[in-house]
């Protein structure tokens, strides 16, 4: 594996562990699946189509998301919002996040030293 | 509904299960199309399902259960019941072919003496039976770890929780390992001489010397009668030997039991052995007589012989068994008893620079 390709790798690892609590925060207003995926281009967060739908499925299975089919357009479209369920675990996973983000700072500023 | 998009979505959705299907072809198609400009060329088609990547890969990140054949968790464990299982399967299926390829063959049916024929009906249908054989082993024990895996996903159970009850005990010092080709080898060894053996005893394969020599023609080796008399005392010789041989394998180190074993066999050759040559007249007369006009008086083997001495050949062999059968035992006490250097004891002496 290249030096590049390694980097990458761990790249996409971080990524993907941030994208739960990324998307559960967007959808405290509701999205179809492009328009979330434009929104979180436009916070910085790129994501791939073939992870977001993907995701989004699995969060609604979970619960953590509702759905609804807005069919008032030419054409059907699927809209999600977080659910209550939804907020209690992303509240929770804000937290930590918070709590990570000291400990991360913690070894860092350790490093600096 | 444009056809290539249909044809994606289809080849993507084809591959999940059916409860699942139409929920994922409804999303799919929004979603696709909600990427799509209203009149989207076939470049743009092209470009956006380029982005969604291929159809299999999306298909495996929609799915909710990974699926394998034989899950990463007891791979591990399918590996070494294949391992286990295979060699003995093999070897028995080339034992049971090897006595149907004898039986089969117009050698004994006939009663032709067909050399080449009777060998190469015993050792095809020998290979053939063993190939057949272990290609059944393998699709069984497949078969068993899928469905163990599949009822297992199904229940949603976990694993018993491990403890440290559960972790085996340290492998054996690599002396202390029985070779598990040496003992098929072995195995392959006696039951092939025992089948020649038998095959010459019973005149099925015409003996050594069909030869005359100054007027005399030896067919045979030994009389007819010691040759019937004979037979068990073979085969239950070779059957204890290939005992010996199964405990080998099952047990694959030397432990106390193997060396029981290991002695038990030895003994009852050398028995077998004193108890059969208490026969009378084993060699034929004929053999006798060409000895004799061999004029070897010399050498002191053949000279009992020449004498008719067969009670004194009857005891060199067994004192020549006996020896080999002593030297077998002690070297398998050694294997056995020796406290050499266990796994453990090189580790700690690793660590005690």
């Amino acid at each position: 594996m290249s030096d590049q390709d390694l980097q990458q790798s761990y790249s996409t690892e971080l990524r993907r562990g941030s994208l739960a609590i990324a998307v559960l925060g967007c959808l405290r207003e509701s999205y179809y699946g492009y328009s979330l995926l434009q929104k979180l281009e436009s916070v910085g967060l790129p994501i791939e189509a073939n992870t977001l739908y993907p995701l989004l499925r699995r969060l609604e299975t979970q619960g953590l998301l509702t759905s609804d089919w807005d069919t008032s357009q030419n054409r059907p479209r699927k809209y999600y919002l977080i659910s209550e369920k939804g907020i209690r675990v992303y509240d929770n996973l804000c937290h930590e996040w918070e709590r990570m983000q000291e400990s991360l700072d913690l070894i860092r500023k350790e490093n600096k030293e | 509904m444009n056809n290539t998009v249909e044809r994606y979505i289809y080849d993507v959705v084809r591959r999940l299960p059916e409860s699942e299907r139409s929920d994922v072809e409804s999303e799919l198609k929004a979603n696709i199309y909600d990427m799509l400009s209203d009149e989207p060329t076939e470049a743009e088609i092209e470009s956006v399902l380029q982005k969604l990547g291929r159809p299999s890969v999306l298909a495996e990140e929609y799915r909710l259960h990974k699926r394998y054949l034989i899950a990463p968790a007891v791979f591990e464990t399918y590996l070494q019941t294949l391992k286990l299982v295979l060699p003995i399967v093999g070897l028995v299926m080339f034992i049971v072919g090897l006595g149907i390829g004898i039986f089969n063959s117009a050698f004994v049916l006939n009663q032709t003496h067909q050399y080449a024929e009777l060998f190469s009906s015993m050792f095809a249908s020998a290979f053939g039976l063993a190939l057949s054989g272990l290609f059944q082993a393998v699709v069984w024990i497949t078969i068993g770890f899928a469905v163990y895996d599949y009822a297992r996903s199904r229940d949603g159970k976990q694993q018993k929780p491990w403890t440290t009850q559960n972790l085996p005990e340290l492998p054996v010092a690599k002396q202390k390992r029985i070779s598990v080709s040496e003992t098929i080898a072995e195995i392959i060894m006696t039951v092939f001489f025992t089948a020649l053996l038998i095959m010459i005893w019973k005149g099925i394969i015409p003996a050594f010397f069909s030869v005359s020599m100054n007027n005399v023609t030896i067919t045979a080796l030994f009389t007819s009668g010691f040759a019937d008399y004979a037979m068990p005392f073979i085969i239950i010789a070779a059957a204890v030997s290939l005992l010996e041989c199964v405990i080998k394998l099952v047990v694959r180190s030397w432990s106390v039991v193997v060396f029981a074993t290991v002695c038990s066999v030895n003994v009852v050759s050398v028995v077998l052995l004193a108890v059969l040559l208490n026969y009378p007249n084993y060699f034929t007369s004929e053999f006798i007589q060409v000895i004799q006009s061999l004029e070897l008086g010399r050498f002191d083997f053949v000279g009992f012989l020449a004498d008719g001495g067969q009670q004194t050949v009857a005891v060199v062999m067994i004192a020549l068994m006996s020896i080999v059968s002593v030297v077998t035992i002690l070297v398998a006490a050694y294997r056995t008893f020796w406290k050499g250097h266990t796994f453990r004891e090189s580790i700690v002496t690793r660590f005690d620079d």
